[in-house]
């Protein structure tokens, strides 16, 4: 893992609306989002900046709801 | 944990937890066998069969064109009409085969997403696309195919007339609009939003292995079969359903007409019950476990959708049943495992099937998409089709993948 892949170039969103609850994006980025019972749909960590940023894109990919979005530094949606 | 030696190269898994935890095994790829997927396949070198960071690479680039707000176009603003269109004139004709219709529909809108360039009003046009996406169907099934042989010979010919009549005007137009825009000539709104234009903005970085503009033509065939034959398939199969359960529960006719939340139910129920794709295969690049089952390196891996999706311990004693408005565990998908999971899980399934609708109906935004294929049903069966008395409804027969139908003819009580 290198410096120039993590987290602190990109920016991550959950949309807890469309968030159905699999848990696959926990499963894939385990630092970058956690299920929330509490809000009814999965979150981003503090920890998200130590996720290597190939696992949030994975997590975006996977996520059957297409409910997470990653930014580029600049606010451009990248997924 | 146990021991599990492969017995003539493949482990099977049929129950649905198994099957999701392997999804999610990053040492199980479908880059499983080089030699069926070579030249002369369109699955030569397209992302579904990648594996590892050239895989994760190629999907960064082709899952832009699966965005929200381009499935919202599609579903409220492209579609619509072309619905209008082709159900209108099945339904003056009285009779259509089902199969086909589903095809023409799905691939007005896989064509325009992929990038290949026809004209609506032409009606060969859709006809030529659908008879390819019918052919790439039966290449990219080969593994499965009865003879593989005899389908490695078609796909050579097909694939060199689908290059010439679809492929290669549709990139070189992209390849000029391109440069206009590098020279500052047309603005980026004029350039096509698809997945063939992004792979050629795309195309010089190493990483994504686009070295010729053939295999940028099938990288976005793919996307034309993946986009058409499954979404026809799915609503072939969702009436049948409807009309072996119209006895049984005659309410369900009028509430797919009336209530696009249900036809999307059906549609996942069918989905589940009825996988284009009943069983897929891995290969285990290194040595793993999925559960207590030990993996040994090389091993071919079968996933049984068929059976994972009628998991009693998921869905229930009646899983084998249509039942769109079955009671679902949470975290798990009203399709079951159809859509695949984990980093190669269906890019279009959104498209198709719609977002998954949240466990209390009610909470469904004005942003919920239904997907096309509900859309497609409600038009259809708002024109009460029957199976045609005369005329066959059959099975397509020429792979393994025993859900698919070659022809499904329909006669429509009402032509109004």
């Amino acid at each position: 893992m290198n410096g120039s892949s993590r987290m602190s170039r990109y920016r991550a969103e959950v949309d807890a609306h469309r968030c159905v609850e699999t848990g696959d994006c926990e499963r894939i980025a385990p630092t970058g989002f956690a299920l929330d019972p509490a809000h009814g749909s999965a979150r981003v960590l503090p920890t998200v900046g130590d996720t290597p940023v190939d696992e949030l894109f994975d997590a975006a990919n996977a996520c059957p709801a297409q409910a997470i979005r990653i930014f580029d530094g600049r606010g451009n949606p990248l997924s | 944990m146990r021991m599990v030696e492969p017995i003539t190269d493949e482990i099977v898994f049929a129950d649905y937890d198994s099957i999701q935890r392997a999804f999610f095994d990053r040492h199980l790829s479908r880059t499983f066998d080089k030699r069926t997927y070579d030249e002369g396949n369109i699955r030569d070198g397209v992302v579904s069969i990648m594996h590892g960071s050239r895989h994760r690479s190629r999907r960064r680039i082709e899952n832009t064109q699966f965005r929200i707000e381009d499935l919202r176009s599609y579903e409220h603003v492209l579609f619509p009409p072309i619905v209008e269109r082709f159900v209108t004139a099945a339904v003056t004709d009285g009779e259509a085969d089902l199969f086909r219709l589903g095809s023409v529909l799905a691939v007005a809108l896989a064509a325009k997403r992929a990038g290949f360039d026809y004209v609506l009003e032409e009606s060969r046009d859709l006809d030529d696309l659908v008879s390819y996406v019918e052919a790439f169907a039966q290449i990219s099934a080969i593994v499965d195919a009865r003879d593989p042989d005899a389908v490695r010979e078609m796909a050579k010919e097909v694939l060199r007339n689908f290059k010439e009549q679809f492929g290669v005007p549709s990139l070189r137009r992209r390849q000029r609009l391109l440069e206009a825009h590098a020279n500052g000539e047309i603005d980026e709104r004029e350039l096509p939003r698809d997945i063939m234009a992004s792979l050629l903005r795309h195309r010089d970085d190493p990483e994504l292995g686009l070295t010729d503009d053939f295999g940028v033509i099938r990288a976005a065939a793919i996307y034309l079969q993946g986009g058409t034959h499954t979404s026809a398939q799915t609503l072939v199969n969702t009436v049948d359903l409807l009309l072996d359960a119209k006895e049984r529960r005659p309410d369900y006719w009028d509430r797919v007409a009336t209530d696009a939340t249900f036809a999307q139910r059906c549609i996942h129920e069918t989905l589940r019950l009825r996988p284009t794709t009943p069983r897929a295969k891995r290969r285990a690049e290194k040595a793993t476990a999925v559960g207590d089952v030990m993996i040994p390196e090389g091993a071919m891996v079968v996933l049984d959708f068929h059976a994972g999706n009628r998991d009693v311990n998921v869905f229930g004693a009646d899983a084998d049943i249509f039942d769109p408005d079955r009671e679902i565990p949470a975290g798990v998908h009203r399709w079951g495992l159809s859509f695949g999971g984990g980093s190669h899980i269906c890019p279009g399934r959104a498209v198709a099937g719609g977002l998954p609708q949240p466990s209390v109906a009610a909470q469904l935004g004005d942003g919920h998409l239904f997907g096309l294929v509900a859309k497609m049903l409600q038009a259809i069966v708002r024109h009460n089709p029957e199976r045609h008395p005369q005329k066959p409804q059959a099975r397509d027969d020429r792979t393994e993948r025993f859900t698919r139908w070659d022809e499904y003819w329909v006669i429509f009580e009402d032509r109004t």
